[in-house]
């Protein structure tokens, strides 16, 4: 199906952090049907519920290659005394000028942020999809119900080991979240209002006799929500270690018709010396 | 047989419009996935084009088809969902034969950098949980092979283990490598873990995580298949004071692996030396590489991504990983 989009990206703008994205152009010209095209990169900053800032840059394709000048890095200064504890997110989003379907994956290439800060290390993070994500198209035509998870989230009081969920809804309606632990640790349900992030910490569902644990959970809304896991001190939540999306609850199979697998094993066999057979229709 | 549960849809009248650009209204999505519930998701936005203009209802569009009402079951619609459309002859043989072909397990095999050093702990994690814990959807009994090897590609462990519904596996694996002598360096290896199901069903949560205990943090990710030889590229922002980051790469292949690591690039307008390393990764071995950049050159790319290219003459993965100065703080991506 070619589109006249790549699906939009989501990043997190959390407080403390600056963040320099430099999104992959040359990888764009790859995905177009004829590796020509005039596209937008339009990048939204949103805070509570408003759009803060919107920036659009245009791209020129041909034969694959940007010709077009390089666009400057997408650089978001740390805006927490100015937001407060709820961070803002930034939505990128790449069509078409004129809306054209020359998009032929339009999942497109992954992009990754750098989050920095003087005198601590830098984290990075590869944006969840707005929309359209094939595993959790899955999951939602499988169960009905959106779910993901962290299968390793730990609390340590002494070791100030700390991890938070951070939720975004970049959609028009407000969401409702909850969040569960293996055991019978839960948050109360949290309302994440259009446009706009909340933060759960996890060790908010540990009385303060729980010095340690670990454990997985799961976290399920009314809809679709963009999730990232943060693991950061306890003490200073804004001090993170690392930072990563969340994995969809899998409805993929465990098993697989026989002939199945046979065309899978020779797939990958020739694909390793570099011949790439089409998928039959 | 997993049955839909039904989602109800707020406010949806028959009239409302879903694709302004399409004109599509909800009563006609309702009609085409009434008389055509083997639609996948995609087949549906092929047909009525809704979706593809300015993507604004693209997720009303997914809420929508899971929550409209249709005759057939879920799992009816998931098995012919790949069957929509036009079949070719060829593709119709296939489905035919799929059909009745024996099941057989999907091996689904994962491979991660172990790496050792002073104060850091390195565990594999493989969750096996219902859906929000609820019991009654869970994957079912794995079977876990691990097999860890040093940065030669010898093997230094091997074990089965089995992951059974609504429990966990955890393995130490930083304790099968040697960590180097001097505290400020860091020692790699690998580990494969390859999950079975026992019986049929669907993985769930059971996808392997990784996860680094250090001093004062912790960091954890995903298992991941190999990448086939070829380019890639990296780009970060670098202060080499607060931080310092490692490239690790598995060679997949039992062969030598030649993976060729180039940096800093794009510079031509700072006038950076650009430098090249090449290693020969042993069959099955791991290589760690630390990127360094001298202070004057972190300070010419200052409020620019430094970029890095690499290649791999045979399959591959690579992680990156930025850690305090120290090592008491780790973060882990794949490429």
């Amino acid at each position: 199906m070619a589109t006249n989009y790549f699906v939009p990206r989501i990043y997190l703008l959390p407080p403390g952090y600056h963040m320099h994205l430099e999104p992959p152009y040359s990888a764009y010209g790859k995905a177009l049907a004829n590796g020509s095209a005039k596209l937008t990169c339009i990048t939204r900053i949103v805070h509570e519920g408003e759009v803060v800032k919107e920036t659009s840059v245009p791209l020129l394709y041909e034969g694959g290659q940007l010709i077009s000048e390089i666009p400057k890095p997408i650089i978001w200064h740390d805006h927490s005394a100015d937001w407060g504890e709820h961070p803002g997110f930034l939505e990128l989003d790449i069509q078409t000028e004129n809306g054209d379907t020359l998009i032929q994956d339009y999942i497109g290439p992954v992009a990754y942020a750098t989050y920095y800060a003087p005198g601590r290390k830098a984290v990075f993070a590869d944006a969840p999809l707005k929309y359209a994500s094939p595993p959790t198209i899955a999951q939602i035509a499988e169960y009905g119900r959106f779910v993901e998870g962290q299968a390793i989230a730990r609390i340590n009081r002494s070791r100030d080991y700390g991890e938070s969920i951070a939720l975004i809804n970049p959609y028009r309606r407000p969401i409702l979240a909850t969040l569960a632990g293996h055991d019978g640790h839960n948050l109360p349900r949290l309302k994440v209002p259009p446009y706009a992030c909340r933060i759960l910490r996890i060790n908010d569902m540990l009385s303060p006799e729980e010095a340690e644990w670990v454990g997985h959970v799961q976290i399920t809304a009314n809809n679709r929500v963009v999730l990232y896991d943060i693991k950061h001190s306890l003490a200073d939540p804004t001090l993170f270690s690392h930072f990563e999306h969340l994995d969809p609850f899998r409805a993929d199979p465990t098993h697989l018709p026989a002939f199945k697998w046979l065309r899978i094993t020779i797939g990958k066999f020739l694909a390793k010396r570099g011949i790439y057979l089409r998928p039959s229709y | 047989m997993v049955k839909k549960k039904s989602i109800p849809v707020p406010d949806a009248k028959p009239d409302d419009l879903i694709c302004a650009c399409k004109g599509l209204r909800v009563k006609d999505y309702h009609k085409e996935l009434k008389e055509n519930p083997e639609l996948s998701f995609e087949d549906v936005l092929n047909k009525t084009g809704a979706g593809s203009s300015c993507t604004a209802c693209l997720l009303d569009l997914e809420y929508f088809y899971v929550s409209l009402p249709r005759e057939k079951s879920v799992s009816d619609k998931a098995a012919k969902a790949s069957m929509a459309g036009e079949r070719s002859l060829k593709r119709k043989i296939f489905d035919f034969i799929d059909k009745i072909s024996p099941s057989v397990p999907y091996k689904l095999a994962n491979r991660f950098p172990i790496i050792s050093g002073a104060g850091i702990d390195q565990h594999i994690w493989v969750s096996n949980r219902s859906l929000l814990f609820e019991g009654d959807r869970c994957g079912p009994s794995f079977d876990v092979d691990f097999t860890a090897r040093d940065a030669a590609g010898n093997i230094c462990h091997r074990q089965r283990l089995n992951v059974e519904p609504e429990a966990a596996l955890n393995l130490m694996v930083s304790k099968f490598i040697t960590p180097p002598q001097d505290n400020s360096e860091l020692a790699v290896g690998s580990v494969e873990v390859i999950r079975r199901g026992r019986k049929q069903g669907f993985r769930g949560t059971t996808r392997p995580q990784t996860e680094i205990l250090a001093r004062d943090g912790t960091c954890s990710v995903h298992g991941q298949s190999y990448k086939y030889p070829g380019e890639k590229w990296f780009s970060l922002t670098h202060i080499p004071k607060d931080q310092r980051v490692f490239l690790s790469f598995i060679n997949f292949a039992a062969t030598e692996n030649k993976v060729t690591i180039e940096y800093p690039m794009n510079v031509e307008d700072l006038q950076l030396e650009q430098r090249c390393f090449v290693t020969k990764i042993p069959g099955n071995g791991a290589h760690i590489h630390e990127i360094k950049v001298t202070n004057s050159e972190a300070t010419a790319l200052a409020g620019r991504h430094l970029a890095i290219k690499w290649s791999a003459s045979a399959e591959y993965n690579c992680h990156i990983f930025c850690a305090s100065p120290d090592l008491g703080r780790f973060s882990i991506d794949h490429s």
